[in-house]
């Protein structure tokens, strides 16, 4: 989400004067002076948060039921962080702990207007409506302002193929109320989950036990919801935090990794809590984490599990470790165990790590999977070990498909830089149909350039697999006959273990001689005629707000959706470091969307790149008939 | 929602009893509304100052 101006964070719509707020004169709830024409008489005394600074005087007057309980809530005092911070420190460090925790952590909270006017401060602040208070906050420029990578990225697809609730197009409050929003919290809540108002699943899905769903009377008191109707989610590591040499606050989230692990439960007496699996989130702390600010703060470190109970809010009605039962039932992999554990965290997760003994025992007969994976073309996906081994292998040419910064720091050894958005293979954002494919032969004189040829074995990565496998999807457009995508990108090559290097590699000029094969795109005329066929399904492979209409790119001339699409985000088929899931669950995926082999699939998004990536995974997962609708929604909403 | 509706009708009520609305509106008499409505004086007026973020932080959060 784009910060707005200066201005727009300040302009008030003219509506907002017919509303109920637009009743009260400004000065009631802001101060100031009103009748100053000049800027600094007008703003003696004026208040631009008075809900943050005063929220019984700026909205106790009205909604003094709400401000009652709501400056007390979680959002406004985030009462539970210094809680577990002390179950982690040293006492004798206090100090130094709380200004960290001051400094840093502070900066997420909110007030009334953060919720119901205007942007909260952590995404810079702003009106959203103009003014126009919101008795529902708003999702995008609110709730997942704040809320952004480890709930809006899953919630809307992101990351993973989003959650069903969003794609039934249910807003956060929908879940959340104000009944939970605004309760206050308990001075000694020992955590956000142990908070009595909060929302639980069987709030609305009741009685699931004496439901059709055999699954739901076998497992309900047993395990969390979230342990079969989640998908991977985000963990992170090894947070620091500090003050540059300005004086600006900073963090520095050193790693994140999607995964999906169950753990043991360790506070089964938060409401609702009763089972015994849950889903366990890595949290970033770790005890060197506020050494800026002071050394040995958390000498009981080992106090606070490092694992902690997750809601990821990216539910599915099917999902993959619930698609067979044993997906689960002694899939080790899938329960956290010790040796998942840093050194540093083994104490703090003792009642979290699934032993052995806990696991549950594989069921000796269940229906297969009819999943077929022998069409898998799996060359085109190598891994950081076989790179490594032929690496300076005639014919093998390593491309870095990351910005040219990003491969002066550190690249692996040997690779040419291709930044596919700065090589010209796509027209700019001002001609007639931005973003498509130029003529071939132009994309051929670029590679041939940069020294490649279509019958190079040609492997490339980047950091997320997005811009890689985008390129990948223009050589095979361009005839590349052998071509590999680097699965997990420069992180997996980092994670095996293999270093980089900082000296830039060319490659001398050649004739790249492909074979261009026009059969890969499809147009926006020619995609109109294909629409409701039988056997042609639209993939639509952005997230799940662009396709609900609440957000557009900004070259769209309206946001929607090309009609019939079946939407599945990108972030289902490639995982936050460029990894990718096994062919058999990715297969298994696409199949619960209608998405099957023998079908003509056209992949299409806003510019192009998203459904360049899901063209070429497609591809490998062994799909014979995939074509990229490279115009894609910018084109397509202009035309249509 | 109906206790939404409840509540707003008292408020606004409350409001007219007080005189504080009428056909002209408190917030639409207010000095502030002069340079708050309009774009381009805040456009000209406003001095562009960008959030403060450390060129070291880096992550997610």
């Amino acid at each position: 989400m784009a910060p707005l101006e200066p201005q727009e964070k300040v302009l008030v719509s003219k509506d907002f004067l017919s509303t109920i707020h637009g009743a009260l004169a400004c000065e009631s709830c802001h101060g100031g002076n009103p009748a100053g024409k000049d800027k600094s008489i007008a703003h003696a005394g004026f208040d631009p948060f008075p809900s943050a600074n005063n929220p019984e005087k700026a909205c106790g007057g009205c909604h003094a039921e709400a401000v009652a309980t709501a400056k007390d809530s979680l959002h406004a005092t985030l009462s539970t962080f210094p809680k577990v911070l002390a179950n982690r420190a040293n006492k004798d460090k206090w100090v130094h702990i709380d200004e960290a925790r001051k400094n840093h952590c502070s900066a997420c909270h909110t007030s009334c207007g953060g919720c119901h006017v205007s942007r909260p401060e952590f995404a810079q602040k702003g009106f959203v409506m103009g003014h126009v208070f919101q008795r529902r906050s708003d999702p995008i420029n609110q709730c997942t302002a704040c809320h952004g990578s480890r709930v809006g990225y899953e919630f809307y697809g992101e990351r993973g193929q989003g959650d069903v609730h969003a794609a039934k197009a249910m807003d956060c409050v929908a879940c959340h109320p104000a009944k939970e929003m605004h309760a206050a919290a308990p001075k000694d809540l020992p955590g956000r989950y142990h908070l009595k108002e909060m929302v639980q699943c069987t709030d609305c899905h009741k009685d699931l036990q004496y439901g059709s769903v055999r699954d739901h009377a076998l497992h309900i008191g047993k395990v969390q919801c979230q342990v079969c109707h989640s998908q991977t989610y985000v963990n992170c590591y090894n947070c620091h935090v500090g003050k540059d040499a300005e004086g600006t606050a900073f963090f520095q989230n050193r790693r994140e990794v999607e995964t999906l692990k169950i753990g043991l439960n360790y506070d089964a007496k938060a409401p609702g809590a009763g089972y015994q699996y849950m889903l366990v989130r890595h949290v970033p702390s770790y005890p060197e984490m506020f050494d800026f600010y002071g050394k040995d703060g958390f000498t009981s470190f080992g106090g606070v599990p490092t694992w902690k109970r997750a809601s990821p809010h990216n539910i599915q009605r099917r999902t993959w470790q619930a698609a067979n039962c044993n997906n689960c039932h002694g899939n080790r992999v899938l329960f956290l165990a010790t040796a998942d554990l840093m050194d540093y965290e083994k104490q703090a997760n003792t009642k979290v790590v699934v032993p052995d003994g806990k696991l549950p025992k594989p069921v000796k007969k269940t229906q297969k999977l009819a999943v077929d994976t022998s069409k898998v073309r799996t060359s085109m996906v190598v891994d950081a070990k076989w790179l490594h081994e032929n690496l300076g292998q005639k014919n093998v040419v390593v491309v870095d498909a990351r910005d040219r910064a990003a491969y002066d720091k550190g690249h692996i050894e040997g690779s040419i830089s291709i930044d596919p958005m700065k090589s010209g293979f796509r027209t700019g954002a001002a001609a007639e149909k931005p973003f498509v494919l130029v003529d071939h032969k132009e994309v051929a004189a670029i590679l041939g350039r940069a020294g490649l040829a279509a019958d190079d074995h040609i492997v490339v990565y980047d950091q997320s697999g997005v811009m890689a496998t985008m390129l990948c999807s223009v050589l095979q457009w361009a005839g590349a006959t052998n071509l590999s995508y680097l699965d997990g990108g420069i992180e997996g090559w980092h994670a095996a273990g293999f270093h980089t290097s900082t000296e830039a590699s060319t490659r001398e000029e050649r004739t790249f001689n492909g074979t261009v094969q026009p059969a890969f795109i499809v147009d926006s005329d020619a995609l109109a005629k294909l629409l409701g066929q039988p056997n042609v399904v639209v993939l639509d492979a952005r997230a799940i707000h662009r396709v609900l209409g609440e957000t557009k790119n900004v070259m769209a001339s309206r946001a929607g959706t090309i009609p019939g699409s079946v939407n599945l985000p990108l972030g289902a088929l490639i995982m936050d470091n460029g990894a990718l899931k096994p062919p058999a669950e990715l297969l298994w995926m696409l199949k619960t969307r209608g998405i099957t082999p023998d079908k003509t699939v056209i992949t299409t998004c806003d510019t192009g790149v998203a459904a360049s990536d899901a063209f070429f995974i497609l591809r490998y997962l062994g799909f014979s008939d995939v074509q990229v609708h490279d115009e894609a929604w910018v084109v397509w909403s202009k035309t249509r | 929602m109906k206790r939404y509706i409840r509540f707003n009708a008292t408020v606004l009520a409350v409001l007219l009893a007080a005189g504080v609305t009428s056909t002209a509106l408190a917030a639409e008499t207010s000095g502030c509304v002069t340079c708050h409505l309009d774009k381009e004086m805040l456009v000209k007026n406003l001095s562009v100052i960008k959030a403060k973020k450390s060129t070291m932080q880096s992550g997610s959060g």
